[in-house]
């Protein structure tokens, strides 16, 4: 649908149980092939259509209205009320969302999307795409393992990155001097876009993506860190695997686990025989640099 | 996979063919989805059933990443199909313009069942009559 004058928004909200009939009426008659915006408001369910600027928005009010009516699936009198219309500027979609996702910094880390011009000297960057995999630097924990993957990754060191997503943290280790990655993750759709963001940022080399949990890791005493952010209840399942995979010596990062479990997170670390950790915060969330 | 659910957006679009225009570009644009791979992915996935409407719910997580799932095409769809309609009634109460049977109504309930709030298929089955009633075609016993 092409509209240079721009749109008419109209939202109808009706019963839930009347969902399936109207949205087949608004896309019948209405809309056509456009398709339909559906949004839950306590019992009943929102509607949200556009049709383009030079429909006459009364005229297709009063056709909503009359089905209503007639199909007898919302009282009569109630018609006025649950539609309603406005006007919208026809604006470049794909712009709005591309200038709505500034780069993020993290120290001297900066995380930007792929269409950003700006330049950053001096500063470590990732470039990434933000797609369907987690990890595009916009959330807490994101940035907490940036921060802690950038203070604790020495040249040479080997790094597992479990839950790795877009990649996002194991570019940074190979970006800071990490020789080998294995990054995995099992996300049925996290890997085109992980070797994606790898070759943006010229490490493909140093890094191996594979869907997959710790079955997957075969080596013992073997990585200098292991990175993960999951969940809380992930990382208490995989601890164990994590402790076999890591060197001893090695450091571990995890976040994932909400400030309100950081009590329960201290004992079952202590109880694992893991004292030497510290805590970083973000709003609600915590994460973990573990000494082995 | 450090996934924290930020919302959900629901769609009716049609398989095969979404594009940034709205719908979907204000649908996703709000909550700063990637518009274009959200495209790219549903057509792929639902090229095969190019034509139809397919419902989708679109799971959006605090980093702005997401994934989403596609439904069976909703009951009117599969209603217009059984009874051999371009569309449905504008006037469901006055303008009757097809028909379709008991066992019909049960077939689209045992497909619909997955995706319904039906305890069992008789439950599925009245929702379906429902339907097919208020967009003009009648139901046969």
């Amino acid at each position: 649908m092409s509209a240079p004058d721009g749109y008419i928004e109209i939202t109808v909200t009706v019963p839930k149980e009347s969902e399936e009939p109207v949205c087949n009426f608004l896309i019948d008659h209405i809309v056509g092939g456009n398709g339909l915006i559906l949004e839950d408001v306590d019992d009943s369910i929102s509607i949200r259509l556009y049709v383009g600027a030079d429909h006459d928005p009364e005229s297709e009010i009063n056709r909503i209205s009359r089905f209503l009516t007639d199909s007898a699936l919302i009282p009569a009198n109630g018609t006025e009320s649950v539609i309603s219309s406005k006007r919208i500027k026809n604006l470049d979609w794909i712009d709005v969302y591309k200038n709505a996702f500034d780069p993020v910094t993290v120290g001297d880390v900066v995380v930007k999307t792929v269409w950003t011009e700006e330049k950053f000297p001096g500063k470590h960057v990732i470039t990434i795409e933000p797609k369907m995999a987690f990890g595009t630097g916009k959330h807490e924990t994101t940035q907490l393992c940036i921060a802690a993957v950038r203070a604790e990754i020495q040249a040479g060191d080997k790094v597992l990155d479990l839950g790795t997503g877009s990649g996002i943290l194991a570019i940074l280790a190979a970006k800071l001097g990490a020789s080998e990655i294995f990054g995995l993750d099992i996300d049925p759709y996290f890997k085109e876009n992980a070797v994606e963001n790898a070759q943006l940022n010229n490490v493909k080399n140093k890094i191996r993506f594979e869907r997959g949990s710790m079955e997957r890791v075969h080596h013992t005493d073997y990585y200098d860190v292991v990175v993960s952010n999951l969940i809380t209840e992930g990382i208490i399942e995989l601890f164990d695997s994590f402790v076999e995979a890591c060197k001893p010596g090695g450091k571990m990062i995890l976040s994932g686990i909400r400030t309100d479990q950081v009590d329960e997170m201290n004992t079952f670390f202590k109880d694992k025989d893991c004292t030497d950790f510290e805590i970083t915060t973000l709003n609600e969330w915590a994460c973990y640099v573990i000494r082995m | 996979m450090a996934k924290k659910i930020s919302g959900y957006i629901k769609l009716q679009i049609p398989a095969g063919n979404a594009n940034p225009a709205p719908p979907i570009g204000p649908a996703l644009g709000q909550h700063g989805v990637n518009i274009m791979e959200f495209c790219k992915a549903f057509n792929a996935r639902t090229q095969q059933q190019a034509g139809m409407i397919i419902p989708v719910v679109i799971t959006v997580y605090a980093d702005k990443s997401f994934s989403f799932i596609t439904k069976t095409p909703p009951a009117a769809v599969l209603l217009k199909k059984a009874a051999k309609l371009e569309k449905a009634s504008g006037e469901p109460n006055r303008n009757k313009i097809g028909r379709v049977s008991m066992s019909q109504i049960k077939e689209i309930a045992e497909l619909k069942m997955v995706d319904l709030n039906a305890a069992d298929v008789e439950g599925a089955m009245k929702m379906i009559a429902g339907t097919a009633r208020s967009m003009g075609i009648e139901v046969a016993d």
